[in-house]
């Protein structure tokens, strides 16, 4: 039948694209329902072609670029979890910006999301290559959608390191494939235990590269600030549209490329570890979520390097956990921010009188995040921290340990204290729209469902057996929610305690320097320097050649530009001197090669 | 929990506790919060629940990996400790990396001469 | 050039003269253009011109697809005598390039020429146009070095005065300056080919290059061939002696940047390799030195220096044309790896930029009409009140940056290949940091079209329909060439081939 065979095709299509096609349908969007249809309606595409989606690891191979075979959709149980965290994400965020009419915001999230999708599902590195550069153009957008002067500048600086990052791994890649004489992933590596996960080998030409490249999206320590530099200068629905994408494919592409890499270990507990101590300080709540996502993407960093199948599924639940938590965190922090035009922690306080909702909601999320038993970053970080918990690592894991006892402090507490209880700040603002409170509650719910009941979730783990061994032996064991309680009990103590001490820091208005310092204050001061350092010489030099070209020029019987006016207006003289000194050169070099 | 901060002594129209234009789901969630007997019995609350906690590994049998995690009540004492140090430091790092608003001069608004001078009173208030 | 195996566009008698008729086609246009009554029969003229030269390059495909090499002797006089037209690969690839680019031209200009020069002189003007095109397209079809001259000098002529012609003040100097460098650039060209006539004796280019074979160290053909480069970096812009190019683009009315920003400087790109790889050959010594120690350096730092000159202008089109220096630095890199890869990718590269440039000219001129601006700031927000015209422009331009999903990403990708392929590690890295400046002038241009706030209350509207054509099958070309390169890639592969380079090995 033709709608069987209709279907057929519908289902061997890249789920991204039906992402993208609503993107594509948002910029023409005009009204409500028609904004609706492209906001809901892609997700729901999405949604239904991942759960009609062909069997794991099939490949719908197509060859059109330069001849090289390119693998458009390849799903596994990988790439299954994670493009339905973005389903979720694309949802979550779609219900969240209904409230705003901004046809080009629409468009940038739903392609941001299909392209993140498609790079999840592609089965070769050429592919993921180029819908990972089409995420980063997706987002430059939301960047810039806030139409301030500080907006465009973070833009700047985020689309060059993006694009920094894509030119790092395009290179990579190429470097790769040539030497390995294939792009595709099956080609590539090997599965383990049914997954194909950390196919790439470091060692090999461009394996480096790469690294770097997904290095700088996943946020490693020091290429970390583009993302705490962009998600505070987005509009209130960017920030919730680019917390889940992006660092989560990173997490994806490290996963299926360098799973097992021990370097990851100790670099993903470096990213959960120094972020604590910035968000301590950070003044702007939004700037704090952005080092809490450094922190989280930490812990999944690290369990990609562990590479067992328990931290491949802690890596991989964890974050879609993230995606739905951050998500509602940033969507409490976006109402707030939209309410009363700022997130700063010292101009806010007591807002819980008029948003009791979205407090609430940001509470739910903290909770979520602190891993509180029964809420969803339990159910995930405990895989993680278990599969750390060996003695080969012990270190890590008690890095790991402290990283939570700060996750608790800075998005657990510092988030909802700061903004919804605190000191009253005397603002009054109206509670968030209907639609906003409607994405955060179904958010909410998702926390809970992941957190209570974590069996659904677990199903479609990679490695789903260990997770539901994980789940029915460790999760929920008397010492483990002891332990769990313990850090948690005694960390909030030590909060109230300082706090009556007066031993917390107040909130005080302010930037904190971070790497970014070194682009936005040293090197605009050292090319001043040198700025002024050649434009003296410049002048020298503009003397020196002025006299040496003149005495050219009038050898050859002053053609041009007897006046001088038109001399000085064009640059005969110099080009005329350039083409001489480049014909000398040219004819010493020829006349001067070996016979 | 109330805010305790010296910047609330200088706000001159501090704000009655218990208002009029309060959401329904406010007082029923959170007013309550706000009275200090809430704030003792909070603490009181939470001394008792950690005592419990801590006492509760004497009943329950806890894995661990044989190292300094095997001491009595490990994570307790490590989260208290981690959570001090966490936010204690934020006292000299704020010292060292905190720098006015207007620092990078993004923002065309705010003279950046102006927020330096507030910074500077700040600094000495605290 | 499989595409054009099965072929057959016209009868085998047009056919068989195709080459000539390629060339004399728009001569005759241009004359019947300067005679026409009307502007508008003019533009016809040139439309009908451009297409019947497209067409004969369609036939001329056909044959080099299935013949390798068209061979065509004036009157039927074999070459010590006759004059020949020798048409490959490489040159069918630059007979389509042109005509192509002229055809959308000819439909461009119908409707911007109104608004750019002044009433009495629009039939001059697409006869002008038309010269120059005939020019090029000569000089595509030639296998005489002389006659190369020759052409090179006919299309330049009517450049000079089609680009001083305009409203713009500014475009007199620009015009005057061009005159002079294309001058020397061409008197240093035809001492060389004097040169190379006095150690060979012969003019075409085929008898030379075997002649030269047998000659040996000779300080004749050293010099000759020192003047030939120059002469032609010259005329294609090669920094640094690019001087006259920014102005002359930026301040030509805009009929003129969208064709001469094509093929001009391509024209003598390809006169550069024809010489460098067919006349004198890679092996010989100082062609190899040349292409080492002259060509990339001067390529690498063209798509470096350039590109970040672009950043700092303030005027979009002077963006565009230093950004077309830049480029042409990436195709001269491609060139001078002499290896297949490296040759055919910048030809491929060449072949996008021609597309991309022509789009993103028209784009500003089309909006020639509602606003009178050329700088920057002027286009604020014209995203807005001109979707189509600028939505066009935004995919010419992230062809431009190479985006991926772009001719211009696919370009890049294969001079990045051609470069490792070549252990070029540090062009490398050159093709890498130019991009990234790349994006940024790029991403400043879209950045004030589509999101800053409108400066005047002075409305940009939308370019009329019959601009929006050209521009949007210009546009559509960047995007499925960027999908489907298999044609670009074909030609250039080919045109690499006709140059004597084999592809190294089987590619995987």
């Amino acid at each position: 039948m033709t709608v069987d065979r209709l279907l057929d095709i519908a289902v061997t299509i890249n789920p991204g694209f039906y992402l993208i096609a609503a993107a594509v349908w948002a910029v023409f969007a005009r009204g409500p329902g028609s904004r609706g249809v492209a906001l809901l309606g892609g997700p729901a595409l999405a949604l239904l072609a991942l759960l009609y989606a062909p069997a794991s690891g099939t490949e719908i191979t197509r060859s059109f670029f330069l001849g090289f075979n390119m693998s458009l959709y390849r799903p596994d149980s990988l790439s299954m979890i994670f493009g339905f965290g973005f389903v979720l994400a694309a949802a979550l965020s779609g219900v969240y910006s209904l409230h705003r009419e901004d046809r080009m915001q629409d468009s940038a999230g739903l392609l941001y999301a299909g392209a993140a999708m498609a790079a999840v599902f592609a089965g070769d590195l050429i592919s993921l290559v180029v819908f990972w550069e089409l995420t980063a153009v997706a987002s430059v957008a939301l960047v810039f959608a806030r139409q301030t002067k500080q907006g465009q500048m973070a833009g700047m600086r985020y689309l060059l390191i993006q694009l920094l990052s894509g030119l790092l791994l395009m290179a990579g890649v190429v470097l790769y494939g040539l030497d390995a004489g294939s792009f595709l992933f099956a080609d590539l590596g090997q599965l383990h235990r049914g997954v194909l996960i950390g196919m790439l080998d470091i060692h090999a030409p461009g394996g480096l590269l790469i690294l770097a490249g997904v290095g700088i999206k996943a946020a490693f320590p020091t290429f970390h600030n583009w993302l705490t530099d962009a998600y505070p200068n987005t509009t209130e629905t960017g920030a919730v549209v680019m917390s889940a994408y992006t660092t989560t494919l990173a997490v994806y592409v490290l996963a299926r490329c360098f799973a097992g890499l021990d370097w990851l270990v100790w670099i993903g507990a470096a990213m959960t570890v120094y972020p604590v101590f910035f968000a301590v300080m950070e003044n702007d709540l939004r700037r704090v979520l952005a080092y809490s996502t450094n922190n989280q993407i930490g812990f999944m960093v690290c369990a990609v390097g562990i590479g067992t199948p328990l931290a491949i599924d802690g890596a991989a639940a964890h974050a879609v956990a993230h995606i739905v938590f951050k998500g509602l965190l940033f969507m409490a922090m976006g109402a707030v921010f939209m309410r009363t035009g700022t997130t700063k922690a010292s101009e806010l306080g007591g807002l819980h009188r008029t948003m009791p909702w979205t407090t609430l909601f940001c509470l739910i999320g903290a909770m979520s995040i602190s891993a509180l038993p029964l809420f969803a970053g339990f159910s995930t970080k405990s895989m993680i921290m278990t599969a750390a918990h060996t003695p080969a690592m012990f270190a890590v894991w008690l890095m790991l340990l402290f990283a939570s006892a700060g996750v608790l402090e800075h998005s657990g507490i510092k988030i909802p204290y700061f903004a919804f209880f605190s000191h009253d700040s005397g603002k009054r603002p109206k509670e968030a729209p209907f639609t906003m409170l409607l994405a955060m509650g179904l958010a909410s719910a998702l926390c809970l469902a992941i957190g209570i009941a974590p069996g659904w979730f677990f199903e479609l783990l990679p490695y789903r057996s260990v997770a539901m061994a994980f789940l029915a032996q460790d999760l929920f064991t008397a010492d483990h929610l002891l332990v769990q309680m313990q850090l948690l009990a005694f960390a909030v103590l030590a909060f109230v305690l300082l706090k009556r001490l007066k031993l917390y820091p107040t909130e005080q208005p302010g930037v904190i320097l971070d790497i970014e310092w070194l682009w936005r204050k040293a090197a605009p001061a050292i090319t001043g320097v040198l700025g002024r350092l050649a434009g003296r010489l410049g002048v020298w030099a503009d003397k020196a050649f002025g006299r040496a070209g003149a005495g050219l020029i009038s050898g050859s019987g002053q053609i041009f530009a007897p006046d001088g006016v038109v001399a000085r207006h064009l640059p005969l003289a110099g080009a005329a001197i350039w083409t001489v000194a480049l014909l000398s050169f040219v004819l010493i070099l020829a006349m001067s090669s070996p016979g | 929990m109330t805010e305790t901060r010296s910047g609330e002594q200088n706000d001159p129209h501090p704000q009655p506790a218990g208002e009029a234009d309060e959401h329904p789901l406010s007082v029923l969630l959170f007013s309550w919060m706000r009275s200090d007997l809430f704030d003792r019995m909070f603490l009181a609350g939470l001394g008792a629940l950690c005592a419990v906690l801590a006492a509760l590994e004497l009943v329950i049998h806890r894995h661990d990996g044989g190292g300094i995690d095997s001491l009595p009540v490990f994570q307790g004492v490590f989260g208290f400790l981690a959570f001090a140090l966490a936010v204690l430091s934020g006292w000299p790092l704020g010292r060292l990396m905190r720098r006015p608003e207007n620092y990078y001069r993004d923002q065309p608004d705010k003279d950046p001469d102006n927020t330096v001078e507030e910074e500077k009173e700040d600094g000495h208030d605290g | 050039m499989n595409a054009f195996i099965d072929f057959y566009a016209a009868p085998p008698g047009l056919t068989a003269h195709a080459a000539p008729l390629l060339v004399i086609g728009p001569l005759i246009a241009a004359c019947a253009a300067a005679l026409s009554p009307s502007t508008r029969s003019a533009w016809m003229i040139s439309v009908g011109g451009t297409i019947f030269a497209f067409w004969m390059a369609l036939c001329l495909a056909g044959e080099v697809a299935r013949n390798g090499v068209v061979n065509y002797y004036m009157g039927g006089f074999a070459p010590p005598l006759g004059i020949a037209f020798r048409i490959d690969a490489l040159g069918v690839m630059f007979a389509l390039l042109i005509s192509g680019i002229g055809v959308m031209a000819a439909l461009f200009s119908g409707h911007t020429l109104e608004a750019e020069i002044m009433k009495g002189k629009r039939r001059l003007y697409q006869s002008g146009f038309l010269l120059c095109v005939a020019g090029l397209l000569g000089l595509s079809a030639t296998g005489d070095a002389f006659n190369a001259f020759v052409f090179l000098e006919v299309s330049s002529i009517g450049t000079y005065a089609l680009i001083g012609v305009g409203v713009d003040r500014r475009a007199l100097p620009a015009a005057f300056n061009y005159l002079v460098m294309g001058t020397i650039g061409a008197t240093f060209f035809v001492i060389g080919v004097g040169f190379l006539y006095a150690a060979t004796g012969t003019l075409n280019m085929a008898d030379m290059s075997g002649r030269l074979a047998t000659l040996g160290d000779s300080r004749v053909v050293e010099a000759g061939f020192a003047f030939i480069v120059i002469g032609l970096g010259l005329k294609a812009a090669m920094f640094p002696l690019h001087g006259w190019l920014p102005a002359a683009y930026a301040y030509a009315p805009s009929l003129m940047g969208v064709f001469l920003s094509a093929t001009a400087t391509k024209a003598a790109l390809y006169l550069m390799a024809r010489f460098l790889f067919t006349v004198f050959g890679p092996h010989l010594d100082f062609v190899g030195l040349f292409l080492t120690w002259v060509m990339a350096p001067v390529a690498g730092a063209a798509a470096i220096i350039c590109s970040a000159q672009a950043i700092f202008q303030t005027d979009i089109r002077r963006i565009l044309a230093f950004s077309s220096v830049a480029q042409v630095g990436y195709i001269m890199l491609g060139v001078s790896m002499a290896s297949a890869e490296g040759v055919s990718a910048g030809l491929f590269h060449l072949f996008n930029q021609a597309l991309i440039k022509s789009a993103l000219f028209m784009a500003l001129g089309g909006l020639a009409f509602n606003i009178k601006a050329t700088k920057l700031s002027d286009f604020s927000g014209v995203g807005r009140t001109a979707p189509w015209t600028m939505t066009a422009f935004a995919i010419g331009t992230f062809s431009l940056a190479g985006v991926p999903l772009t001719a211009g990403f696919l370009s890049k990708w294969r001079l990045i290949e051609a470069a490792f392929a070549a252990h070029w590690l540090w062009a490398v890295g050159v093709i890498a940091v130019s991009s990234l400046l790349g994006l940024i002038y790029a991403g400043r241009m879209l950045e004030t079209i589509f999101f800053r706030a409108p400066v005047s209350e002075e409305r940009a509207g939308e370019a009329r329909f019959g601009v929006l054509v050209p521009l949007w099958i210009l546009a559509a070309a960047s995007v499925w060439y960027g999908l489907d390169a298999s044609l670009p890639v074909d030609l250039s592969t080919a045109a690499a081939q006709a140059l004597g380079l084999a592809p190294a090995g089987a590619a995987p």
